[in-house]
């Protein structure tokens, strides 16, 4: 992949702000930012998507709701009704962080399949990213979260919650590189990161993620020599 | 050499602690083993923490000798006030009788403290006082003036009890708890958490007379204890 400007790598951003200590100060800088910018999606907690949908009124972005985020040890019922919630309260993508200790345990049938049915059936065609933690899995439980996830019709699978907190290692290129190679372009993978430089995210992309999620878009522009900071 | 390991002061001290048992790989088989080292040892925690998911698993393993505690909207705040609400419904039908819920922390850091009463009021009216619940407050993100407000809000909205971190790297200090109980008294329960591994650590937090504190240290800080004990104990002798 080549990207050579700043607004072809804005569009492959979704525009993270999943803090503890958001503020509304926060959300209308991300809301602006992203409109100025032209990063098509932003990704806040469920708590603050009618707020970001309130602030963005008529500018040109989706939000997405982060649900059950970051531990996703929620029932599949409960994360049905949080994402019903989401998209009540205006949420045009849902993100939701799969249950990664149970699907370990084997609990496919009453955990794992039916919240990844839930996932598509309550978005009701709204672009589905399911979240797992790549760095935990080995290739066989990869394999099969991508087969699981394709089988449901999920749109997108993202790496990590990348919650800076939870300690687990980090996802690698070449991890990327194994989705990527096991999925083809079936499943699509979104790699979440802090991305300090925008190297790193051209580097997951050229990996073969689809898109990437990040608290620090602007980190990443700004290193293009015509990022418009005016 | 005595053995203390069954002392009273020692089943006491073990008796404040929270053990936790969370997190996002944590599996099924994690928390078994937990509680089996909780079996194992005697002793009597007041509480294990668990996720949602594990809460029925945990509340049958313990049938009733232990509390179950499952946090709510753990450990970000930031679900909405009904999806907080329905997990409070939905523990309360699993049998969960202990938990922290945490506040939405954009309430407090925009100044609503009348909000924050709000959802207090809202979570203790749904409640019945049928859960033990501490109000988890980020107090590592906050200036004293707001956790003083956070806690006079919590008072109003009819919470008894306030959680000063949640763990996760969020760590309470001492100065922290110093601050509530100079302001509060008894008024409100404190419970200390995040980041507490050392015996060191529970000293400073027990001179403001804390009688309940979440660690998932508390093996490793019991045998602390023990081994204190028994140096005081030999030089008595």
């Amino acid at each position: 992949m080549t990207l050579k400007t700043w607004e072809q790598i804005a569009s492959l951003i979704d525009f993270a702000d999943l803090r503890v200590d958001t503020r509304e100060r926060d959300l209308r800088l991300l809301c602006l930012q992203a409109e100025k910018y032209k990063i098509p999606v932003i990704l806040v907690n469920p708590g603050n998507v009618k707020l970001a949908k309130q602030i963005s009124k008529g500018m040109n972005i989706e939000i997405a709701s982060a649900v059950s985020y970051p531990v996703g040890a929620y029932f599949p019922e409960v994360k049905a009704q949080e994402i019903a919630d989401a998209i009540a309260d205006g949420a045009d993508q849902i993100y939701m962080i799969m249950a990664v200790g149970a699907f370990i345990d084997g609990w496919l049938e009453q955990q794992t399949i039916p919240e990844f049915n839930y996932l598509v059936e309550k978005a009701d065609g709204r672009p589905t990213k399911l979240v797992t933690e790549v760095s935990v899995l080995d290739s066989d439980q990869r394999r099969k979260v991508c087969d699981l996830a394709m089988e449901s019709g999920i749109d997108f699978l993202v790496t990590t919650t990348d919650f800076d907190r939870s300690n687990l290692p980090q996802v690698t290129l070449k991890d990327i590189e194994f989705l990527v190679d096991h999925v083809q372009e079936d499943l699509l993978i979104i790699h979440k990161n802090k991305f300090e430089e925008s190297k790193q995210a051209i580097a997951s992309l050229d990996a073969g993620a689809a898109r990437v999620c990040t608290e620090n878009a602007l980190a990443i522009l700004s290193e293009f020599e015509d990022f418009p900071w005016a | 050499m005595e053995d203390l390991r069954h002392a009273p002061e020692v089943d006491a001290f073990a008796g404040m602690f929270h053990y936790g048992i969370l997190g996002i790989e944590k599996t099924a088989e994690d928390v078994k083993i937990g509680i089996q080292r909780v079996f194992d040892s005697g002793y009597i925690p007041t509480a294990v923490d668990v996720e949602m998911i594990h809460a029925p698993m945990v509340v049958d393993m313990l049938e009733g000798r232990i509390t179950t505690h499952t946090p709510i909207s753990y450990p970000l705040g930031n679900m909405t006030l009904p999806k907080k609400l329905r997990d409070l419904e939905h523990l309360i039908e699993i049998g969960v009788r202990d938990s922290a819920y945490c506040l939405t922390y954009r309430n407090i850091l925009d100044h609503r403290f009348d909000l924050v009463a709000e959802e207090v009021k809202a979570c203790v009216e749904v409640n019945q006082d049928i859960v033990e619940i501490e109000f988890n407050i980020q107090a590592t993100l906050l200036s004293d003036d707001e956790i003083i407000k956070a806690c006079q809000a919590i008072l109003n909205g009819g919470g008894k009890a306030v959680k000063l971190n949640t763990g996760y790297g969020w760590g309470t200090g001492p100065e922290e708890v110093g601050l509530v109980r100079r302001v509060f008294g008894y008024q409100l329960d404190i419970h200390p958490s995040g980041n507490i591994r050392t015996l060191a650590q529970v000293d400073e937090f027990m001179k403001y007379d804390v009688k309940i504190i979440h660690s998932m240290a508390i093996f490793e800080i019991v045998e602390e204890y023990i081994a204190r004990l028994a140096t005081e104990r030999s030089q008595i002798q």
